[in-house]
């Protein structure tokens, strides 16, 4: 029987909404896509592990994005452990032709030590654009301490997802073989005979899994129930980031209602696993999902050209340290000074030993402005925010394409996150964007119950 | 500080404007031939040993690197001693400098500095916008001539209260300022109305809150003051020079109302010259924005901190009052064709200084006139110039 211990977790859904006839849908920003969803949520995982990104022995990454199989998904993951920190000792590992259950997998695979699992999926289809992340630790983790995973059922069979096909955008796909094998499945997992020992579920948390299949699971459950069962069943369709989004939900119950079960499915199989949430522990997780949203821009499918591409050898030097906002710290004097790079010596005491520092990932707005006319492929218009840090250092940034310049002014909150820069013959550039943060400090750090979009409890299955 | 005194005694320009039909080369050879023939006493080329050429545009878009060659066979005179200098902004301001420095060191009698650029050679967006693309990939995103300005002019106005307005002020008096002067690309008159109403380019400056793209040629010759008489009876002396460098990165700089380098440019030249801003008869002050005058008034001296706006409001830099700033129009409305355009300032204070600018002149209590330029790559580098009189 696999088991898992997850002792933090988070979720990300970004900030811009499309409005269709089923009601609101997140999706990515202009600038933003898999890599940058499952770092804003693998940051607010570590922010609010015990120990913080300190220990981490290995990150697995699931990535799904519209541009599908054309990711270059190591160097993505490369970029995902720079931007969150994390040490170059540090095992990475990427889940290529990531599906809906490719996160659980690999929270289920996750060897000794402690591991941070992400998936992302930038939306597609009717699923959500959604970040979400899981810190995993060994099994003998004290049990009042981790949300504990232990799985029940597994029944699997062959099924090409690819029936499905790619229709035209507004058409819905046909998917109506596929929810029928995906019933059978859950049909075949609900005469597991290990279902005879969930005499005390209460609580049904789905991702990834239409009505059907949670109608055979719940029939199951009810024939096995000692107790009046008050099913909350909570669907999160989240695309690939659905199953440990689900758990960062049930993570952020109020006590003793977290525990429960997990049922998803994909990749021809369904899985259902008992969730064990123990009191006390939700400071540890978060569901970050602003309040105030915005309507997306169009995102060019070819961004502007750099003054150097990303393959450059100046590249090599110097992008690492932009996406973990290293700087360098004179030794003598103090004097915080970067690109590291190009500035080997001290400008104040002529110091030539540097220290790595970590610049403030916050600060203030210390003068914004919006630049209406750009050179040749850049976006129409641009917000340019001069911020200061924190830390008291100074930091140039444009902010997202969806900021308005009203919506910066000097003194206002803002936060350096991993932003898409421009895309060029099928290779992303990241780098660190202002991110107004009065969008998002109403829904951050509190309980999903309270947060999360209760109107898309709908299981429609996309993947 | 022991050096040669050198003199002013030639000076030359073109017009400056959108000059389609006109080749960098042409634009040099007219404003060499216009300075050599403005030489009261008369010059033969020949006595020319060194020469310098401002050009800034051949770098930045690498189509030709151009040399010193360029100009030596532009000018007729392959041979000649000719090195180009590209310094941002500053460059024919510190080609200028460079050629005091080779003439007060005893190495050259005299010397010719030639700026010429051709930045209408291409389109406005894929001109002198490029320089966006240039850089940092990252740090410089998106950035441009505008960008690297605005921070500073929005910190000033939200620190010392400088208004819209008062930015606005200053493109109408170097607009009319600039219908004084035939060689300007912009001789048609605006009001702050005008600027307001505006197209926005980038907060906070409308299109009128900026100076063209042009082309243009401009020179001068310098030669040792005691040879001066030989060319002319009323040269004009060289009192000082400063340039000094910035902070580079917009997050690294240490002040956001001004440009350090600029103060310590300044404060450079004005030693060297032995006099204080209060001297100052004019001043050709780098505008290439608005707000930039503005800032710059005060870093130079001429305003003291925060009070800039006022000045311009209370009409205390436009000529006749306490200092004109920018008499010949300025770069936001006599143009900025780069290379040329610190000489195209030295060639206004020579012509000021001996009372030769007709409907534009700037009466004279002190004899003083000062020169600047600030910019380059995340304005890095000013240069500051002192002409005299006397």
């Amino acid at each position: 029987m696999t088991s898992s211990s997850v002792i933090a977790g988070a979720v990300y859904i970004p900030a811009c909404v499309v409005k269709s006839r089923r009601g609101e849908h997140r999706v990515c920003a202009a600038d933003e896509d898999a890599v940058t969803l499952a770092v804003e949520a693998g940051s607010q995982a570590l922010r609010r592990a015990p120990a913080g990104r300190n220990g981490v022995d290995a990150v697995i990454v699931a990535l799904r994005d519209d541009i599908g199989d054309a990711r270059p998904g190591g160097v993505d993951a490369q970029v995902v452990r720079e931007a969150l920190g994390l040490p170059s000792t540090v095992r990475v590992v990427t889940l290529s032709g990531a599906d809906s259950l490719s996160g659980l997998a690999a929270l289920q695979g996750a060897w000794g030590g402690t591991t941070l699992v992400l998936a992302a999926d930038s939306g597609r289809g009717r699923s959500q654009a959604c970040g979400a992340a899981l810190l995993a630790v060994s099994d003998d983790t004290p049990a009042n301490t981790a949300v504990r995973l232990v799985e029940v059922a597994r029944a699997s069979g062959l099924t090409h997802e690819r029936w499905n096909g790619s229709d035209s955008p507004g058409h819905e796909p046909d998917s109506r073989f596929l929810e029928h094998r995906y019933a059978s499945l859950a049909c075949e997992l609900a005469s597991h005979p290990d279902l005879a020992a969930l005499t005390d579920v209460t609580r049904i948390y789905a991702a990834a899994a239409t009505k059907t299949e949670l109608g055979h699971v719940t029939a199951a459950l009810d024939e096995v129930s000692t107790t009046a069962l008050a099913r909350d069943r909570a669907a999160v369709d989240r695309g690939i980031a659905g199953p440990l989004a689900a758990i960062v939900e049930a993570a952020l119950q109020p006590p003793p209602n977290g525990s429960g079960v997990l049922y998803t499915s994909g990749s021809g199989q369904a899985v259902l696993l008992r969730v064990g949430v123990p009191e006390g522990i939700s400071a540890h997780y978060d569901w970050f999902e602003p309040a105030e949203t915005h309507t997306p821009v169009a995102a060019p499918v070819e961004g502007p050209e750099l003054s150097l591409p990303v393959e450059s050898p100046f590249f090599v030097r110097n992008w690492g340290p932009s996406l973990r906002l290293e700087a360098a710290k004179c030794a003598s004097c103090g004097h915080i000074a970067f690109p590291a790079s190009q500035r080997p010596i001290c400008a104040k005491c002529h110091g030539r030993q540097w220290h790595k520092h970590t610049l403030a990932s916050e600060g203030r707005v210390y003068a914004s402005l919006q630049n209406k006319f750009l050179p040749v492929g850049f976006p129409r218009s641009l917000v340019f925010v001069l911020g200061e840090l924190d830390d008291g250092v100074k930091y140039w940034a444009p902010a997202p394409a969806e900021t308005a310049a009203d919506e910066l002014r000097i003194g206002d909150r803002v936060r350096l996150g991993l932003r898409c820069f421009t895309n060029r013959n099928g290779i992303t550039v990241y780098g660190m964007k202002f991110i107004p943060e009065k969008t998002e400090t109403a829904a951050a750090g509190s309980s999903a119950m309270a947060n999360t979009s209760r109107g898309h409890r709908t299981s429609g299955r996309n993947r | 500080m022991s050096w040669n005194k050198v003199a002013v005694v030639g000076a030359g320009m073109t017009e400056f404007g959108e000059l389609f039909d006109l080749s960098l080369e042409q634009l040099a050879a007219e404003a060499f031939v216009n300075a050599v023939g403005s030489v009261d006493k008369g010059i033969s080329p020949e006595r020319i040993d060194t020469a310098y050429f401002a050009n800034v545009v051949g770098s930045l878009q690498g189509n030709e690197i151009p040399s010193g060659a360029t100009l030596a066979n532009a000018i007729g005179m392959p041979g000649l001693a000719a090195t180009r200098l590209e310094n941002g902004c500053p460059t024919g301001s510190d080609a200028f400098r460079q050629a005091c420095l080779a003439v007060a060191s005893g190495v050259s009698d005299v010397a010719l500095v030639v700026g010429a650029e051709k930045l209408r050679e291409r389109s406005t967006k894929s001109s002198l916008l490029e320089s966006g693309r240039m850089g940092h990939p990252l740090l410089s995103y998106g950035g441009t001539a505008a960008t690297l300005f605005a921070p500073q002019v929005l910190r000033h106005m939200h620190e010392y209260g400088t208004t819209a307005e008062q930015l606005a002020m200053v493109a109408e008096k170097n607009w009319s300022n600039a219908s004084l002067n035939p060689k300007a690309q912009r001789t048609e008159s605006i009001t702050v109305d005008d600027v307001l109403a505006s197209p926005m380019v980038c907060d906070p400056f409308h299109v009128l809150d900026c100076c063209p793209q042009s082309d243009g040629g401009a020179a001068v010759i310098v030669c040792r003051a005691d040879m001066a008489a030989e060319f002319t009876d009323t040269p004009v002396y060289v009192a000082g020079f400063g340039l000094a460098t910035d902070p580079l990165y917009l997050h690294e700089k240490e002040i956001f109302t001004g440009w350090q380098c600029t103060r310590l440019a300044g404060a450079r030249a004005f030693d060297m010259a032995g006099i204080g801003p209060e001297m100052l008869d004019l001043a050709e002050v780098h505008d290439c924005f608005t707000g930039v005058e503005l800032l710059n008034c005060e870093d130079l001296g001429i305003c003291a901190e925060g009070t800039s706006g006022k000045a311009v409001e209370a009409g205390e830099t436009h000529i006749g009052g306490r200092v004109a700033v920018n008499p010949s129009g300025g770069l936001l409305a006599k143009g900025h064709p780069i290379g040329a355009t610190g000489v195209a300032q030295l060639i206004e204070l020579y012509v000021q200084l001996r009372e030769e600018a007709g409907a534009r002149q700037v009466p004279l209590r002190h004899g003083f006139g000062l020169q600047h330029n600030v910019g380059g790559y995340s304005v890095g580098i000013s240069v500051v110039t002192i002409l005299a009189r006397d």
